[in-house]
């Protein structure tokens, strides 16, 4: 591995930096890929924009994927530990009491 | 004839946020069904509208931090260094083991690792 990557180095840190984008990106979306719900590019970008304080302010493609995964990652944090506190009051249904109890640590942990 | 064309604006702005919030409250929504079928539960409609709501809110967060991430380091583009400085306090965050191995790939994604 290693005497493939100084070979690559030789051509250049250009094609290497975008070589390293691309396995990254396999990789990403490899994970992005394991579960069907998730949260869209478009929107997660819409999302940021509309609480940006500067115009030139931007996003790149793979920060975009990674906020996306960070506020599923939220999300589904929100709803196992609301399902675990509900099991734990042996409650089928998971209400806004359950919620309510697991949202302060939630915050605090984000 | 000014303090209507605010007043449009300013409702042109408010329907936008609406449909960003209902955007995110249909995906809040289908995650939260797979998390019910796999647990087998069910989540109030309320309680899906509020995780909805404070989804909504943390976006405010994030999108600020990252913003100020990527201006002290005098960018202008959020890059992944900025979204992994976000996620820092994951370190200690007692995740169930169904989002732990996410955070961990979030946390790995944004290095850089030749064997990649």
């Amino acid at each position: 591995m290693r005497g493939r990557g100084s070979g690559r180095r030789a051509q250049g840190s250009l094609a290497e930096g975008a070589g390293a984008g691309l396995r990254k990106a396999r990789v990403l979306a490899a994970v992005m890929e394991e579960t069907g719900a998730g949260f869209r590019k478009e929107l997660v970008s819409k999302l940021l924009h509309l609480h940006f304080k500067e115009d030139k302010t931007k996003v790149s493609g793979d920060a975009l994927q990674l906020t996306a995964e960070l506020l599923k990652i939220f999300v589904i944090e929100a709803a196992i530990r609301s399902v675990r506190q509900a099991q734990a009051e042996e409650l089928g249904c998971v209400d806004l009491d359950q919620l309510e109890k697991v949202l302060p640590q939630l915050l605090l942990d984000f | 004839m000014m303090e209507e064309k605010e007043g449009a604006e300013e409702q042109q702005r408010f329907s936008y946020r609406q449909r960003l919030k209902a955007a995110v409250h249909y995906t809040v929504g289908c995650l939260c069904e797979e998390v019910a079928s796999d647990k087998e539960v069910q989540f109030s409609k309320q309680t899906i509208a509020a995780i909805s709501e404070v989804t909504f809110r943390q976006c405010e967060n994030f999108a600020r931090d990252l913003e100020m991430f990527a201006r002290h380091a005098k960018r202008s583009t959020i890059n992944t260094e900025d979204v992994k400085l976000l996620a820092r306090r994951s370190n200690s965050l007692n995740t169930m083991s169904e989002t732990g191995h996410r955070l961990q790939c979030v946390r790995m994604a944004s290095l850089w690792h030749p064997q990649f």
